[in-house]
């Protein structure tokens, strides 16, 4: 543990008597707060819930299944995703498909919300690109219970049918 | 006129109930008014909105923060002597509203032949009565400390007595620079020798004494830049670390009530209280009466404005009640508009000299209050403007700085009195 000696310019008499530096220091605290008030954009602030902040290209928010044109769910319950998922947030069970050019479909396609960490992993995982990204990230909720997105939460028209949120009240507001 | 009226309006307790409602208003009334102050300065200085959207311009927001207060658990720590611990906040905000008992908030007015001031005790100690009181303070932060069995809060306790000790030698040695100068201990009578011009008021005559009684107020209400009893950023809230509930809350009020009556001393002491410099010699006799109807336009102007301010749609957009808001406000301007009419059109000073004592009182408890509310925003402009001292430093400042230059005050004002340079004849 080394001394680390600072030098700090020497200071004049006007500095160290400290209250006129005191004064301009005031003057220049009131001048940003009348700019605050009277200038419009002098506030870098957003005003969260009604104005958002435009997300990333490539920024990954909540999961989405795409559907087949046939409206089947894409995923063929392969277990890719579940098997990469770092936290171990998936969870597929999977049964016979009633489609004879596919094997297997997902019975039940479980997303614990609590646990993901928004890695992407499964997306870059899925071989049919069933499952991907969206830019939607006000995920809040009531309880765990509502936590647990399910396939019917997951799937594509019910997430671009306006609700942010689906399975618990909207979001404030 | 009702002779029950008149006996009520000519009765000592009336204006000394009238001067308790107006300190009550200033500080537990006001304590909305100033936390909202304070959070939405300390925001607009930081270039952000601050609270907005409870109510309009978020003024209900210190409603809320009560609400929340007052409802949490109250916390009363294993070991801790409860009745020591209760008794410790109850100190503090006690100590603070009973200095509010001697400030005059008017001068002298006649009603039927009879004197009154707007003032709860006309104590002849008064600045001593202040010093005194104020000084007891320091008794319910060591006691905070001490009773709630934790040690951190007891060296919080200690740290903060230290200081309040420390400062309270150069708060009183500035005031008896004062006393040199007004020959009186009673605030009125300092007030009245401010009179006339400018270079009366006691921050002319003795500039010395001001800057140390601000000083030491500000480290004597424990704000920044002497803060280091809370130190929000550093350390967890020193002696009141173990309070929870309405009992935390009383020590938050405390300290806005102790800023309140360091406001109002400075204003009492070195700014000339009631006056406005050189009122009397260019409006003539019942100068503040007169005043009275501009003062009622001005504060109509004023709520107008605000008012028609709600119309942005960005107020609209944030906050409820905006239509309420504006609604109250044209109404109150209405109202002053058709009192100052009034005034005028009857000739209040010539024919009810009663009204117009009444009214010159008003105004001038509206000058006082004015510039009771800057030196309050001052509190809170220093407050986001100067970093926070380290304790070496504070106690520096306090011993080798401050009381020395008191000291070398007293002497050379004392010289200055003798040599007349002073009179405030």
């Amino acid at each position: 543990m080394a001394v680390i000696k600072v030098n700090r310019p020497p200071q004049n008499w006007w500095e160290r008597v400290y209250l006129f530096e005191i004064a301009r220091g005031l003057g220049i605290t009131m001048k940003h707060l009348v700019l605050s008030w009277f200038k419009k954009g002098h506030i870098p602030t957003h005003q969260y819930p009604e104005q958002k902040r435009p997300v990333a290209e490539r920024f990954r928010g909540r999961h989405k299944i795409r559907r087949l044109e046939s409206g089947e769910p894409a995923c063929v319950a392969c277990y890719c995703c579940q098997t990469i998922c770092p936290p171990k947030a998936i969870d597929i069970m999977a049964e016979e498909s009633q489609d004879p050019e596919t094997e297997k479909r997902p019975k039940s396609f479980r997303i614990n919300m609590l646990r993901c960490i928004f890695c992407g992993m499964c997306v870059e995982v899925c071989p049919k690109d069933a499952i991907v990204m969206t830019k939607d990230y006000e995920l809040a909720n009531q309880t765990r219970e509502q936590l647990q997105y399910e396939l019917d939460d997951l799937i594509e028209e019910r997430i671009s049918s306006i609700s942010s949120n689906p399975v618990g009240r909207p979001a404030s507001r | 006129m009702p002779a029950w009226i008149q006996s009520v309006l000519t009765s000592k307790v009336t204006w000394a109930v009238a001067a308790g409602v107006v300190a009550y208003l200033l500080t537990l009334v006001g304590l909305v008014i100033y936390t909202w102050w304070e959070r939405r300065g300390a925001a607009l200085i930081q270039r952000r909105p601050g609270p907005n959207r409870r109510g309009p311009y978020g003024l209900m927001q210190a409603v809320a923060d009560a609400v929340k207060l007052a409802v949490k658990e109250d916390v009363v720590p294993e070991g801790a002597s409860p009745y020591l611990h209760a008794l410790a906040p109850m100190l503090v905000m006690t100590v603070a509203l009973t200095t509010f008992a001697v400030i005059p908030w008017s001068g002298d007015f006649v009603l039927f032949g009879e004197t009154f001031r707007l003032q709860v005790a006309d104590l002849n100690f008064g600045i001593l009565f202040i010093l005194a009181i104020s000084s007891l303070a320091v008794h319910g932060v060591a006691l905070a400390g001490w009773s709630s069995n934790n040690k951190y809060s007891l060296l919080g306790g200690l740290r903060s007595g230290a200081q309040m000790v420390s400062y309270e030698i150069g708060l009183g040695l500035s005031v008896v620079a004062l006393l040199l100068i007004y020959n009186t201990v009673k605030l009125d009578e300092m007030v009245l020798m401010q009179t006339g011009p400018i270079w009366r008021w006691g921050v002319v005559k003795a500039p010395v004494a001001f800057l140390i009684f601000m000083v030491a107020s500000y480290a004597e209400t424990n704000r920044v830049p002497f803060d280091l009893v809370e130190a929000d950023s550093e350390i967890v809230a020193g002696f009141h670390t173990e309070y929870s509930s309405l009992r935390f809350g009383l020590f938050y009020m405390g300290e806005y009530v102790h800023m309140a009556v360091a406001a109002v001393l400075m204003v009492i002491l070195f700014f000339g209280g009631w006056h406005i410099p050189w009122a009397d010699e260019l409006l003539g006799s019942h100068a503040y009466a007169k005043m009275f109807p501009w003062f009622m336009l001005g504060i109509a102007v004023v709520c107008g404005m605000i008012a028609w301010d709600t119309r942005k749609p960005e107020r609209r957009k944030y906050t409820r009640g905006n239509i309420l808001f504006a609604v109250l406000l044209t109404a109150a301007a209405v109202c002053m508009l058709v009192l100052a009419g009034l005034y005028w059109t009857f000739d209040v000073i010539e024919q009810l000299p009663w009204l117009a004592s009444i009214s010159g009182m008003l105004s001038q408890l509206m000058v006082l209050v004015a510039k009771f509310l800057f030196f309050f925003w001052l509190f809170i402009w220093v407050r986001w403007t100067v970093p926070r001292f380290r304790y070496d430093q504070l106690m520096k400042l306090g011993w080798k700085v401050m009381l020395p230059l008191s000291l070398v005050n007293i002497a050379v004002t004392s010289v200055l009195v003798l040599t007349g340079c002073l009179s405030w004849r």
